[in-house]
């Protein structure tokens, strides 16, 4: 499952983008081992010591937000979003791989606006110290910070998809950049 | 804006999302283009505040995380290949009779679906290693794959499901309620699956010639070890669903435990390593942000569908409506059944699921009858041709299969499971008396 890091042909830029991606795709991974970890850790301390703890259910829910925008630039750049493909295959060739590099386009657009706007929150979140509702109040900009960090990855990935026209769906192959 | 908050304004965005969908953007991006509208429309920019604490609420709800646990318990199972295990083990136990094959086919996706909350890797397991298997013995083709694919559709109605997580969720229905609500109509379903086998077996023995007499003896004592392999798998089941039916851990704790059990299952049989639980990781890592980032984005649609009125006026509307109830519920399953032979499960079930709800108290239905049955119609959905994961997990995994030769195994499946639901719809019980229980 290992981004082509390697590669030759890739553009420093290009290269600097997939390392990112790839360390943010292993820690999202971690992340999402880690509720495992919480939630089994949870269920022993409660019937086994008869001591449940007061952070685990909130841990896990941030490790599910933190996993899910660390691993979405990897989900996008392997062609790994849920997509109804029916017409897009319908038509030529030429003219699918045109519409296709046009959705890559658009999609990559949405994501940046939508991360810029969330980077806004974030900042606002952290200049008014709004902490998360939870037992354990933690920062919650600590937390919301890898949304807008996500979707940027997520947002160049699609632009380079667009821009490269490596965008042939659901195959499983590395885009050629 | 007040065009927007009309009940049309919300059908406008509908038909606007459906189309970015059916034009190929990526199911999340649809949902965004169309949250990013509505929100410059009603609120304009300062609105997007409302767009990033929508996603945040969403993933930092721990109700969601049964989803990457479901999902890495299976994937725990499958790379470790303990599966195969229990594909030997049920082998060995089910006894030598014309149409065995069909037999271990509807019990190897009963269990399957017991251990794992997705369709696709179940159709994909069954594809590489009992198919050929059906083949070699000269079972029917057609009937062969039909059954594959329909006993891996058991996965998402028989706990643990994700998609049950899914509609809890969005339709603020207890999961757990839910989860122990899908296991009768889900074994109700394989005996149907096997029942229409058995009888298309029996009526033209030619689709499942009888074995030779040298494959047929199976001892006392390779059943009983193979029994005894199998045991381990039922700590697993044990722990997702008798945890919850017993009440002792929430549906996220009892998948935590699930997949504690797999991993020890996996060790159990010398197949842990930590190669294979990290390419676990990344995988259900992969499958579960394609779930979530989706759910995240739907999050601000329904909120939306509220704030305007629509889903009041949509309520409004059935209330005035002359339809009988059940004809409601008809119509409330044949929409998404249609759509779903189009579009991806999960978008469908996050466009609805917040349309529908209102309606429920309306039409004073049980919602855990209802969630349940809507589920099975969307999984139906799913493997009704032209569009389906689980067709296409299958060719996938065989890749000299003919698509139009699958979609035509599929059809009298489809049949069956529209069979079962009318007895589900006529026997709520079926649905409900599990989760009375708790």
């Amino acid at each position: 499952m290992s981004l082509p890091l390697s590669s030759q042909h890739l553009s420093l830029p290009g290269r600097l983008l997939d390392g990112v991606t790839l360390v943010a795709e292993r820690l999202g991974a971690a992340a999402f081992g880690l509720i495992v970890v919480f939630y089994c850790y949870e269920v022993l301390m409660r019937y086994g010591f008869n001591a449940p703890t007061r952070w685990a259910p909130d841990f896990v829910a941030y490790a599910l937000c933190i996993g899910t925008f660390l691993i979405l630039p990897s989900l996008t750049r392997r062609h790994g979003h849920v997509a109804i493909t029916l017409l897009l295959e319908a038509i030529p060739p030429r003219s699918r791989r045109c519409a296709e590099r046009t959705i890559a386009m658009i999609s990559g657009a949405i994501c940046l606006v939508i991360a810029w706007y969330a980077l806004g929150e974030v900042i606002r979140q952290y200049e008014r110290n709004i902490g998360t509702i939870a037992i354990i109040r933690l920062p919650k900009w600590w937390i919301s910070a890898f949304i807008p960090l996500g979707l940027t990855g997520a947002g160049l990935q699609f632009l380079r998809l667009g821009w490269t026209g490596s965008t042939t769906t659901a195959t499983g192959k590395e885009p050629s950049t | 804006m007040s065009w927007i908050a009309a009940p049309e304004g919300a059908a406008i965005a509908f038909t606007f999302m459906l189309v970015l969908m059916l034009a190929g953007f990526p199911v999340f991006i649809a949902f965004m283009m169309m949250n990013v509208a509505a929100v410059l429309l009603l609120f304009g920019p300062r609105g997007f505040s409302m767009l990033t604490n929508s996603v945040y609420d969403t993933l930092t709800s721990s109700t969601l995380a049964p989803i990457p646990l479901f999902i890495l318990m299976g994937e725990v199972l499958f790379r470790s290949g303990t599966a195969g295990v229990v594909f030997q083990s049920m082998d060995t136990l089910i006894s030598r009779m014309r149409g065995r094959d069909f037999v271990l086919s509807t019990a190897l996706s009963t269990v399957f679906g017991a251990l794992s909350g997705a369709a696709v890797g179940v159709a994909a397991m069954m594809g590489r290693t009992l198919l050929p298997q059906m083949r070699e013995r000269q079972c029917n083709i057609r009937l062969s794959v039909g059954s594959i694919i329909a006993g891996a559709c058991l996965a998402p109605i028989i706990p643990p499901s994700v998609l049950i997580v899914i509609i809890g969720m969005t339709a603020e229905v207890s999961i757990a309620r839910l989860l122990v609500g899908g296991i009768l109509p889900g074994l109700l379903l394989a005996l149907m699956i096997l029942g229409y086998c058995m009888i298309r077996v029996s009526m033209n023995p030619e689709l499942a010639p009888a074995q030779p007499a040298t494959d047929q003896h199976v001892s006392g004592r390779e059943r009983m070890l193979a029994l005894l392999r199998i045991l381990p798998f039922g700590l697993i089941v044990f722990c997702v669903v008798g945890f919850i039916l017993i009440g002792i851990a929430t549906p996220s704790e009892a998948a935590a435990t699930g997949v504690l059990a797999a991993l020890f299952s996996a060790a159990l049989f010398g197949r842990l390593d930590w190669n294979m639980v990290a390419q676990s990781l990344v995988s259900a890592g992969f499958i579960s942000a394609m779930i979530l980032i989706i759910m995240a984005s739907s999050k601000l649609f329904s909120q939306l569908l509220a704030f305007t009125g629509a889903t009041a006026a949509l309520a409004n509307f059935v209330v005035a409506s002359d339809l009988a109830t059940w004809q409601m519920v008809l119509l409330m399953m044949l929409i998404p059944f249609l759509l779903c032979m189009f579009m991806d499960q999960i978008a469908m079930m996050l466009i609805f699921i917040p349309i529908y709800k209102p309606l429920l108290e309306v039409l004073g239905l049980d919602p855990v009858w209802f969630w349940i049955l809507f589920l099975i119609n969307v999984t139906l959905g799913g493997f009704t041709p032209p569009f389906g994961y689980v067709v296409f997990a299958l060719k996938g995994a065989v890749p000299e299969l003919r698509l139009s030769e699958i979609f035509a195994a599929t059809w009298p499946f489809v049949g069956v499971f529209v069979l079962a639901m009318l007895v589900i719809a006529a026997l709520p019980q079926i649905i409900t008396f599990l989760p009375g229980l708790m």
